[in-house]
Formats: C-alpha cells, sequence, structure tokens
C-alpha cells in the first residue's frame, strides 16, 4: 500500500461517518485504564515480588494467571444463565438479555482457552507432561467444548428472538457443568490438586503475597471481563440493528471486515 | 525481576500467551465495534 492509499483509507468516506464512533465511551476508556494498570501489578506481583513455593518452586507464578481466567471464566458462564434466565422466564423478553449472554459467553471460552494453555505449561513443569486424562483437565474441556456448541447455535439461522429462546435453553443447562469442573477433584481421585484458596476444610492457606498476586489476578481479569463484555455486547446490539435493517447492510459490514476497507456508501447518501 | 532459572521459558512463555490472546481478543472487538459503528448514526446507539 502507497503513502497516498494510506491517507485515502485513513480518510472517512464522508463528514457524516466521521461523527461515527464505535463501542468505545468514557465508561470503557476509564475501565481499559484500569485493566491496563491492573495487568502491570500483575506482572509486577506474579513474576517479580511473589516468591517461589516450596513444592511448585517457580511454577507457582503460572497460577497468578491460570486461577484467575478460569475463575472469571466461571463468572462468565454465570452471566450467560443468570441472563438466560431471565430472559425465558421474565417477564420482559429483552433481546439485550440475550446479547450479554451471548458476548459473556464468547469471553468466558477465551478465557478457558487460556486457562488450558497455560495449564499445560504448568503441566509440563510440574507433572512432566502437557496434558493428562485427569477428570478436572477433561471436565475443563468437556466445559471449553459445550460452550463452543453454545455458540454455535447462536450462529444458527431464524430471528433474533428464536436465536434468543434457543441460546438461553442451552445456556442454562451448560452452566450445570461448572459445580462439575470445580468439584471434580474431589468426585473423582485427581493428579489435579485441590482448592488452595477456596478450600471448604482447610481455609485459606497461602503464603500472604502470592495470595495478594493471586487477588491482583482476579481484579485484572475481573476487569477485563467487564471492558470485553461491555465491547462485545454494543458489537451484538450493533449486528442486530443491522440484520434488521436488511442483508445489503450486513452484507457490507462482512465485506468491509474481511478486506480491512470501509464499507460502500448507501446508495442516496451525500458524501 | 526474576531470576533466571529452567522453567523460565513456560514461565514468561504462559504469560506473553496470556496476554497476546487477551490482546487479540481485545483488538478484535474494537476493531469490530469500529467498524460497525460506522454504518449507525450516533444517536441511535443507546450508550452514546
Amino acid at each position: 500500500m502507497t503513502s497516498t492509499d494510506s491517507a485515502l483509507a485513513a480518510t472517512p468516506a464522508s463528514p457524516d461517518e466521521s461523527s461515527r464512533h464505535g463501542t468505545g465511551t468514557k465508561a470503557t476508556r476509564v475501565l481499559g485504564v484500569a485493566t491496563i494498570v491492573s495487568m502491570g501489578w500483575l506482572l509486577v506481583f506474579g513474576l517479580g515480588f511473589s516468591p517461589a513455593d516450596r513444592d511448585q518452586e517457580e511454577a507457582v507464578r503460572i497460577l497468578y494467571v491460570h486461577v484467575p481466567t478460569i475463575w472469571v471464566a466461571y463468572l462468565g458462564f454465570a452471566v450467560t444463565a443468570l441472563c438466560s434466565g431471565i430472559y425465558l422466564f421474565g417477564k420482559k423478553k429483552s433481546l439485550q438479555l440475550d446479547r450479554i449472554a451471548g458476548a459473556s459467553a464468547e469471553i468466558a471460552v477465551a478465557f478457558v482457552a487460556v486457562t488450558l494453555a497455560v495449564g499445560a505449561m504448568w503441566g509440563r513443569i510440574t507433572w512432566g507432561v502437557y496434558w493428562q486424562w485427569d477428570a478436572r483437565l477433561t471436565t475443563t474441556a468437556l466445559l471449553f467444548v459445550t460452550y463452543i456448541g453454545y455458540l454455535a447455535v447462536r450462529r444458527l439461522g431464524g430471528s433474533h428472538e428464536q436465536r434468543a429462546k434457543r441460546s438461553a435453553v442451552i445456556g442454562l443447562i451448560a452452566v450445570l457443568e461448572v459445580p462439575l469442573v470445580h468439584w471434580s477433584v474431589r468426585l473423582w481421585r485427581s493428579l489435579h490438586q485441590e482448592a488452595t484458596v477456596l478450600n471448604p476444610d482447610d481455609g485459606v492457606q497461602i503464603d500472604g503475597l502470592m495470595l495478594f498476586s493471586l487477588f491482583v489476578g482476579v481484579i485484572a481479569f475481573t476487569l477485563l471481563y467487564a471492558w470485553l463484555l461491555l465491547h462485545r455486547s454494543r458489537g451484538m446490539w450493533m449486528e442486530d440493528v443491522l440484520d434488521d435493517r436488511g442483508l445489503d447492510d450486513a452484507l457490507a459490514a462482512r465485506r468491509a471486515e474481511a478486506g480491512g476497507r470501509p464499507s460502500p456508501e448507501p446508495a442516496g447518501e451525500t458524501s | 525481576m526474576i531470576a533466571f532459572f529452567d522453567d523460565a521459558g513456560f514461565i514468561l512463555g504462559s504469560y506473553a500467551l496470556t496476554v497476546g490472546l487477551v490482546g487479540l481478543l481485545s483488538w478484535r472487538y474494537v476493531r469490530r465495534g469500529s467498524q460497525l459503528g460506522q454504518q449507525i448514526p450516533d444517536d441511535e446507539k443507546p450508550w452514546r
């Protein structure tokens, strides 16, 4: 691409379009800055200040990412189930509930992917292998695949109301896997360690600085989740609006996304 | 910062992988929102 092309690509197609904004607001900017700052703290404490563990040694540092991401994924799936339940059984059938449910599940699935990938690295150090068909690992993989299915069902054809109804049913059923994953280490003989913080028998048994690093991780990923949820649910709102306006607009948006070019002006609009 | 140790590749790799994946997802959402936002006037967006 030449410099002239770049300049043209950066120029809005019309004065009207130049005043149109995306999903960002002052709230998302504040949330975004808070997320970046807390992620920085996580790097400092997770990789720097936190001491090595007596048994796991330096590998414990991976847990400051591994544990918060799965906790926030649980939160995301719970939000999906809550919105699904309100949509199905509430008096007001708001499609915004369905969009929040969908956005939350999408983000939670990404967080489970991070948990699995990072957990594999921790397993390689601690167990000597990346993967074991252990109860915790297997149920987590099952959870991941289930919500991939949920997201696939959301993309099936039909009206927005049909999408909302069928995905709400799946969202309510799929969330039952979350306690199964969490309690799998107690239900079956597992290679995976039991809970350290949320241990009902022994209470919290962890060094203060380690606990603080874990806490920073939870805060950082929760802020990130909230930031992503705002952006994605607003994006879904616009997708639905464009969908309602007609197939032509939707096709133009997808062409623009695929080609990275500004979408063509609709006929009759001034430039 | 952390001292040199045997498993540094896995530990630093796990942080890099996390930052990369969530960064990619964030970039994709913002970019998608920006593209969609160009097609809808601001006064129709409930959050503006």
